[in-house]
């Protein structure tokens, strides 16, 4: 639908370099990165706030480059909402209305059906001041999806927002991409949104674009242990491949073997990803099972957060196995516990090089 | 001791002045308010444009520009009224246009005055509306008309304190209306003017009383920018 082909620009000592992209009807586009990234930058350069100095932009293969933002039919949402203080409500819902010409009240009357949508029909008369950070984005949200955009662009939209918001938004935004089939674009630093909300992603990093792609693939199966880091992925161990039997290496990593699946030939030096879900822990010795890597190890930290657990072991390499808080105190687990990790090969992701 | 002293009796006397009415007190203020409100019109009509201009607009040594305006805002008025006696004089340029000692005049020299205070309060009103917003306004679908009167619109209230600044700045000051307007009674006295012709003649009833009201018109102007300030 809208693509970036071969996109630089510098804006003062910031610059993208060399972004080729696209983003097909319907997706539900990611972008993540560090901050200063240049995420946001990326994302205003799709809106055609910021012109390429090299490179061609293109809207269902016409080129649109020079095209001012008015006419790409995309809108636009901060994370500071940029409401209008001095408008109500349902005048901030239909400005862009206003703007192509819909006169005051045609555009309330208009708008009418899209307050109630949002739930926000209560709140029509009120002003930006007066509503909660919630209220405040799904204004923000109604408004940029009266002009019936065909991209949605948001720049960190849950960022504000305190966590039971957050979970409500996140059910408004998946409401929106499934039944209006809405193109949404949103910059994000957050894995947990990425899992919940993207159908691809793409990772920047200092203005380049490192992966791209569907995304539970980037976020499973990251190019680089730059990416894996960003994504999240808690085990990331370099080695080199000992043996490679028809696509089965062991990868020594400090001298302990990993069983993996990589088409990395014996000698090459590797980065293994292991996330931490996929980490199996059980106290004693390790049973007889399909898994090819069992490891005894002892607990050095326990982290909880809400109803999980990370654990900490070290296996002579430090590992993080997550689990139920509930399945820990069943385990009677406790810092110096002894405990043996389980991991199957098809489990390691292998970045070669 | 504090009855018969001047300075109470003069109090009395300048609040009788108030309360009657008294014909050169009221002439005085009709004056002053036409003439610093007149000045503050045309100075807005050619400041806040512009100001946008300067805001809206990419140039080459902006940033100077901006410099000089705040820097402006300092200038001693007896210089701006020094510069204008020599513009409006009979040896000046636009000595032919008599403006001299005249209220015309002192009307031309406020409005350069406080044209600097608007321009650069201006800027800096515009300046007070976020990128994101601007950048929300463009994507929203407005054109680039829209974006800057949009913008204008919210700042409104920003630049309505900068004329009320302005406004401010003219109705007190003294320094250029003596020079250039020459405090003729009945013709170019004003407020600031009277209350130092009248000190220096111990004539401390109407002193305090036209102090008085020059005092109200500040703390009205005060009070419509609290007013301004807090939507």
């Amino acid at each position: 639908m809208i693509a970036f082909d071969h996109i630089s620009l510098s804006l003062g000592t910031f610059s993208l370099k060399d972004v080729s992209l696209t983003i097909n009807r319907g997706d539900y586009y990611f972008i993540v990165g560090p901050s200063g990234a240049g995420k946001t930058v990326l994302l205003e350069a799709i809106a055609g706030l910021h012109r390429p100095e090299r490179g061609r932009v293109l809207l269902r293969g016409e080129e649109i480059t020079a095209l001012p933002p008015e006419k790409r039919g995309i809108a636009l949402v901060y994370q500071d909402y940029s409401l209008f203080p001095h408008m109500t409500v349902i005048d901030n819902v239909g400005y862009g209305l206003r703007m192509r010409g819909m006169g005051k009240r045609e555009a309330r009357g208009e708008v009418a059906g899209l307050l109630e949508e949002f739930g926000i029909s209560h709140i029509a008369d009120r002003y930006p001041a007066t509503l909660s950070g919630g209220e405040q984005q799904r204004v923000a949200l109604a408004r940029a999806v009266a002009g019936k955009p065909d991209i949605l662009l948001l720049d960190e939209p849950l960022s504000a927002l305190d966590p039971v918001t957050q979970e409500k938004f996140i059910h408004d935004l998946q409401r929106l991409h499934r039944e209006n089939g809405l193109t949404i674009v949103q910059v994000s630093h957050s894995r947990r949104e990425a899992h919940l909300l993207a159908t691809r992603m793409a990772v920047i990093i200092d203005g380049t674009l490192v992966d791209e792609g569907r995304a539970d693939v980037v976020l499973n199966t990251p190019r680089s242990r730059q990416v894996a880091s960003f994504v999240g992925i808690e085990n990331i161990l370099d080695g080199r491949v000992a043996a490679n039997d028809g696509g089965h290496a062991t990868v020594d990593v400090g001298g302990h073997a990993f069983e993996a699946v990589t088409d990395a030939a014996a000698g090459e030096e590797v980065t293994l990803c292991i996330r931490a879900d996929d980490v199996v822990l059980g106290v004693g010795d390790g049973r007889r099972s399909s898994t090819r890597n069992t490891m005894a190890g002892m607990i050095t930290q326990i982290v909880e957060n809400g109803p999980v657990a990370e654990v900490k072991v070290n296996c002579g390499v430090d590992l993080t196995a997550v689990l139920t808080r509930r399945s820990g105190q069943d385990l009677h687990l406790a810092p110096g516990t002894p405990v043996t990790l389980s991991i199957k090969a098809t489990a390691i992701h292998v970045i070669r090089g | 001791m504090v009855n018969g002293s001047p300075i109470v009796e003069g109090f009395i006397e300048a609040i009788n002045l108030i309360i009657t009415l008294n014909p050169q007190v009221v002439e005085i203020t009709i004056r002053s308010l036409y003439i610093s409100l007149t000045a503050t019109f045309f100075a807005a009509l050619i400041a806040l444009p512009a100001g946008a201009l300067i805001y809206f607009y990419e140039f080459r040594g902006k940033h100077a520009v901006v410099s000089t305006l705040q820097t402006l805002y300092a200038l001693p008025t007896v210089i701006v009224g020094l510069l204008m006696f020599l513009l409006l004089s009979n040896i000046g340029p636009f000595g032919f246009l008599r403006l001299l000692y005249t209220p015309g005049g002192m009307i031309v020299t406020q409005t350069v005055l406080i044209i600097p205070l608007l321009m650069g309060l201006t800027v800096s009103a515009l300046s007070g509306i976020d990128r994101d917003k601007r950048y929300t306004i463009t994507a929203l679908g407005a054109s680039r008309f829209q974006t800057v009167t949009t913008i204008i619109m919210e700042a409104r209230f920003a630049v309505m304190s900068g004329v009320l600044l302005g406004f401010g700045r003219a109705i007190a000051e003294v320094g250029t209306v003596m020079i250039v307007g020459g405090n003729i009674r009945g013709a170019t006295r004003v407020l600031t003017t009277a209350i130092a012709l009248n000190t220096s003649m111990a004539n401390y009833s109407m002193s305090i009383a036209l102090g008085i009201i020059l005092l109200g018109v500040a703390l009205g102007v005060n009070i419509a920018l609290s007013l301004v300030q807090r939507r």
